[in-house]
């Protein structure tokens, strides 16, 4: 082998060390030249890489301290909790529960809520699982479905925790008619107004109803560049209880057929209100993916003043921005009422689960009692503004320390959940693919619920 | 021959080192996925996996937001190969021009996208790009050029928002190819060049007669890497629009990732990854075939 010419080995070179040099990435499709153009490493391979950590590797630090009858045992536990909310667990919750059962140690660990759900997969993939883990409650079905977690109907006194807990956050935990984890909080929207702007449309005291609402919108309108109504977006989380209060539904009560219920007359005619109220004017920006943001045009953000007369969101509006900001300008209040006289929100919230391969499955039982227990659901919410899942405890006095907590409380009677399904992800995206297709004219309401439907009626029977 | 034998001996350890690495990082995960994309696959549980026969193959001909990411891919390569080949071929020129000074400043500056990371870049340009008042973009275009007299929703619409990721891929990229031209253009004889002027021939004349068809190697290979790259493209996608608004700016790569870790429908993600890998193969194959064949002869 020799070159002729120094000319060509020159290339061939500099093309070498310039695709060395441009850091490219693996090649996953076995072509021997890599990309250096757009070197995007081919997503097969990152799932090897994606980060777990593996918990399994602390339990030594429990061997001290322990009693001599009772074998010591470590319970991992995983969650998301802010740092609020982690300050509170560690120093206040966790003590009391090892206070209670000394053979039992409890290892916390906060995860980054980015691509959690990946990594909790790989986790159990790779044989390292939690044993117990605070979940985002739409997960849980579809974790259920992978085989990542155990039925809870197994462990002591799992029906006890499921009637007491609202009906609502107890369907989250649904996979196949059996329960794969337990309601540990709660959250849900309300309305949210920007008093002065509630005063300037003439009213005051928040609208009962979703006609009032509509005629505070348009007299706002009236007086300049502001909106009444704001919804954060087309996706599940933010329209669903406008959609529903509406008279709107997604499936049938037991989550089997979209069909004549996702595209029901009830179900268009919602729709098209809504959809009327943004030709007209009344919705803000947000719906369309537009600025300012939800908090930005309800407080007025950097020199300009608010905009939107009212918002809808979780209870961390509050507790994040902080009493001296919310309390006497911003109104909580239960959603204005639909065709009814009720309004449904949406339902949030995390549960506890139990995985499949758990090391201690009983020891993060009683931590899951621990923690849905009545005592630990009040001090949660009391220092966190978290709202408990426990019926008992969210009736309790003692909430009313919290101010903004009450509409919330009362919101979350009606609400209701997004459709537990181990396809849920998918009914979401189309479900928010039909809405966001009428608000862009690509669709009429009856159309686009029309196709979803029969999209979700195939996701459901999956 | 014993000398050969004993020459293998000697560097087979290093090697050893190449092909294990090439086995575990490249060819296990590849047949893997090809094994995967017959199945209804569970991560957690692969002993409980269906057979699911070709019917992950077939789904990927009748799913139309496969039809949305293929339109969107081949777009990206149509647009970007080309913009990134000929801008970074005038830019390699320019930088070669006698007049030109600071040679190595603006090679430096073209060069640095290159060598930035993706992610950082992407994002970036989702906040030059971003939707209202808040972005740059809209700031000049609005406030200070008076071009328009609203701010465009870059990333909400279908067309802006893929254009958003064709420039952010065509600025990444053009320093690459221009570095490549640079050192191509340096081994063209200059004498070539001086009998061209003695002929007459206009500067123009000369880039088409005599520096294209002698960097012609370096081309096919530019070429096939600029393909091979927008069709595997991933994160600029990925980090701007996530695919929306609506998928409609998916690419093959992002919507089988969404596929795979939104939905956790690997056999699924791993059919639509086979199939692209073939599209690649097959876009590019009668290129590899010819590389290297033609020497050029000054």
């Amino acid at each position: 082998m020799k070159f002729k010419m120094q000319p060509a080995k020159g290339v061939a070179l500099l093309a070498l060390a310039a695709a060395v040099l441009s850091a490219c990435g693996s090649n996953g499709n076995g072509n021997d030249a890599s990309s250096g153009a757009s070197p995007s490493a081919s997503p097969s391979s990152s799932a090897s890489s994606s980060p777990s950590s593996s918990p399994s590797a602390s339990p030594s630090e429990s061997a001290s301290a322990a009693p001599s009858d009772q074998p010591q045992v470590t319970v991992e536990f995983w969650h998301a909790y802010g740092e609020g909310e982690e300050k509170v667990l560690l120093e206040q919750v966790i003590p009391k529960f090892e206070a209670a059962n000394p053979s039992i140690k409890i290892h916390a660990t906060r995860m980054p809520t980015d691509n959690l759900d990946q990594q909790v997969l790989t986790a159990v993939a790779g044989g390292t699982p939690p044993d117990v883990m605070r979940m985002d409650n739409t997960w849980v079905s579809n974790m259920a479905k992978q085989g990542a977690l155990q039925e809870v109907s197994g462990f002591p006194g799992a029906q006890d925790i499921l009637d007491n807990s609202f009906k609502g956050t107890v369907d989250t935990n649904l996979y196949q008619g059996k329960y794969y984890g337990v309601p540990l909080d709660t959250n849900t929207q309300v309305a949210i107004y920007n008093q002065e702007l509630l005063a300037k449309a003439g009213a005051s005291e928040p609208p009962k109803t979703m006609d009032e609402l509509a005629d505070l919108a348009r007299k706002l309108k009236a007086q300049g560049k502001y909106t009444g109504i704001t919804i954060g977006g087309p996706d599940v989380w933010n329209f669903s209880a406008w959609f529903w209060t509406l008279g709107g539904k997604y499936t049938d009560d037991a989550y089997t057929k979209a069909t004549g219920y996702l595209n029901s007359d009830a179900s268009v005619k919602a729709l098209e209100t809504i959809d009327g109220w943004y030709k007209e004017g009344l919705l803000s920006p947000p719906i369309t993916g537009g600025q300012p943001g939800t908090w930005e045009g309800l407080r007025g953000d950097k020199g300009k003043a608010a905009s939107y007369m009212m918002i809808a969101d979780g209870p961390w509006f509050f507790s994040l921005i902080g009493d001296a900001e919310t309390k006497g300008k911003m109104l909580p209040a239960v959603l204005p009422a639909g065709p009814d006289g009720q309004s449904h929100s949406v339902i949030g919230g995390e549960d506890m689960v139990v995985f499949n391969g758990a090391k201690q499955p009983d020891a993060a039982w009683k931590f899951i009692q621990f923690m849905t227990s009545t005592d630990t659901q009040l001090l949660l919410a009391k220092q966190t503004g978290q709202i408990p899942t426990n019926k008992e405890a969210a009736q309790s006095p003692d909430l009313k320390d919290v101010w903004y907590l009450q509409p919330y409380i009362d919101q979350l009677g009606t609400a209701y959940a997004r459709t537990p399904s181990p396809n849920a992800n998918k009914i979401n995206d189309a479900i928010q693919k039909a809405f966001e297709s009428v608000f862009k004219n690509k669709a009429s309401a009856k159309d686009a619920l029309d196709q979803a439907a029969k999209q979700v009626d195939g996701f459901l029977s999956e | 021959m014993r000398k050969a034998l004993k020459q293998y001996a000697q560097v087979s350890p290093y090697l050893a080192v190449g092909f294990a690495l090439t086995i575990v990082f490249v060819m296990y995960p590849m047949v893997k996925g090809m094994y995967i994309s017959f199945f209804h696959y569970n991560v957690i549980k692969p002993e409980t996996s269906e057979a699911a026969g070709l019917s992950n193959f077939r789904h990927v001909f009748r799913d139309p937001l496969i039809g949305t990411a293929f339109r969107n891919s081949i777009l990206l390569a149509l647009v970007t190969v080309p913009g990134q080949w000929v801008i970074g071929l005038v830019l390699a020129l320019l930088i070669q021009a006698k007049t030109v000074r600071l040679k190595v400043l603006w090679r430096l500056v073209y060069y640095v996208p290159v060598i930035s990371s993706w992610i950082v870049v992407s994002y970036l340009f989702r906040f030059l790009f971003a939707d209202g008042d808040e972005g740059i973009v809209n700031y000049v275009l609005v406030d200070l050029l008076h071009v328009m007299r609203d701010p465009v929703n870059w990333l909400q619409n279908t067309w802006t928002a893929n254009a958003v990721i064709w420039i952010v891929s065509v600025w990444k990229g053009v320093g690459w190819v221009m570095v490549l031209y640079l050192a191509a253009l340096q081994s063209v004889p200059k004498s070539l060049y001086e009998a061209a002027e003695i002929d007459g021939a206009k500067p123009f004349a000369a880039l088409l007669n005599i520096t294209l068809p002698l960097v012609r190697p370096l081309t096919l290979y530019v070429m096939i890497n600029l393909i091979n790259g927008a069709i595997q493209a991933f994160i600029q996608a990925y980090a701007i629009t996530q695919g929306g608004p609506m998928d409609t700016t998916q690419l093959l790569n992002t919507y089988l990732y969404k596929q795979a870790f939104q939905y956790f429908d690997f056999g699924y993600a791993s059919a639509i990854s086979v199939c692209l890998g073939v599209l690649i193969f097959a876009l590019t194959y009668t290129q590899q075939r010819s590389i290297g064949r033609d020497r050029i002869e000054y």
